[in-house]
């Protein structure tokens, strides 16, 4: 059999708090110890009661807190989100911005290019137009100096 | 032939907290009886008889309008226990605003003879409860205010270490530290100390 609990451990077994099995197992064996704790718990539970006589009609107190509760739910803003809002609209709009931006510059190059190609294929149709105009198509010398008169009898001829 | 009666079972408190959500009165009023007693316990540690009965209902009020801030992390009671802890704060702190006098270490502000002894007891037990009750609160006096806080909510609302914690937004070890102190000077101060 180990000694009494001491102060301290006692105000744990009072506080509800676990012993270590030797001071448990006094404590369950000790009617010295036990009643030292028991006493205080009685007087403690004594003044809840006593607190508890205190206490009003529940059905009474509930139907005066349903009757104070609003009609239509509110829905609260958190306080902690409100600085948020105009923080998001900011990241929203730069977002926005830098979005168009990027887009802005990568179509831009992509326009130059393809006005490029327009400006190339030009250029390859009039060479081809001016060298067409210099020089007669091989096979077709006799139809360079007729006029478009002439081609037409030509052709009308041959049909007949 | 018999009609099979099919009893609806109980919401649990999640269902019964969505549904007041969205304006339920009737079912916030289940989670009122489910807890008031709690509330009005914890109002009744810090404002005092009183008061409690007016703070406990502003608390679950206020807990009804608040409820789309519960993100359930804690239990809904304990979440409206630290409602009812920060309304009776605001109380204390527009009672000394006003300059109303604020009984410290005895928030309820009876003298002892005032306090409410068990109809059925006799004459000499109601005396007898009487003095136990005169000495604890003579000694809970004699307590910090955490200490105080901290054993009250614990004796009296009885409510776990960990609710406590949660409640207070403390460390639960913390709250095992100030209740450990708390027995300890009270049990000095009542002279259960060998």
């Amino acid at each position: 059999m180990i000694r009494h609990l001491n102060d301290q451990e006692l105000a744990s077994a009072t506080a509800g708090f676990p012993l270590a099995p030797e001071q448990q197992a006094h404590l369950e064996g000790c009617i010295s110890c036990r009643r030292s704790v028991d006493h205080f718990l009685d007087q403690v539970n004594e003044r809840r009661r006593s607190i508890g006589r205190e206490a009003p009609d529940w059905d009474a107190q509930t139907k005066k807190i349903v009757d104070a509760l609003p009609l239509t739910q509110v829905t609260h803003i958190n306080s902690r989100r409100r600085w948020l809002t105009p923080l998001l609209a900011a990241a929203a709009t730069i977002t926005i911005v830098v979005g168009i931006g990027l887009i802005v510059q990568r179509t831009g190059p992509a326009s130059i290019s393809s006005s490029r190609s327009e400006i190339e294929i030009e250029e390859i149709l009039a060479q081809a137009d001016s060298l067409l105009a210099d020089e007669g198509i091989p096979g077709f010398d006799m139809f360079d100096d007729m006029t478009d008169d002439d081609l037409t009898a030509l052709f009308e001829a041959k049909n007949s | 032939m018999m009609t099979a009666v099919r009893h609806q079972p109980p919401l649990d408190e999640q269902q019964l907290v969505e549904k007041a959500r969205v304006g339920d009165r009737e079912a916030f009023g289940t989670l009122v009886t489910r807890h008031q007693r709690r509330i009005w316990l914890v109002c009744r540690q810090y404002v005092g008889s009183d008061e409690a009965d007016a703070a406990s209902q502003d608390a679950l009020v206020k807990a009804y309008t608040r409820l789309d801030a519960f993100d359930g992390r804690a239990a809904f009671v304990t979440w409206v226990t630290r409602i009812a802890i920060n309304t009776c704060l605001d109380l204390l702190r527009k009672r000394r605003r006003e300059g109303l006098r604020v009984v410290e270490n005895d928030c309820d502000g009876h003298s002892p003879i005032l306090e409410i002894p068990d109809d059925r007891a006799g004459p000499e037990e109601q005396a007898r409860q009487r003095q136990t009750i005169a000495r604890l609160k003579e000694a809970e006096a004699e307590l910090s205010d955490r200490q105080r806080e901290v054993f009250r909510l614990r004796f009296y609302a009885q409510m776990s270490l960990g609710e406590i914690a949660d409640s207070l937004d403390v460390h639960i070890g913390t709250v095992k530290t100030l209740l450990h102190r708390a027995v300890h000077r009270m049990r000095r101060e009542l002279g259960d100390i060998r």
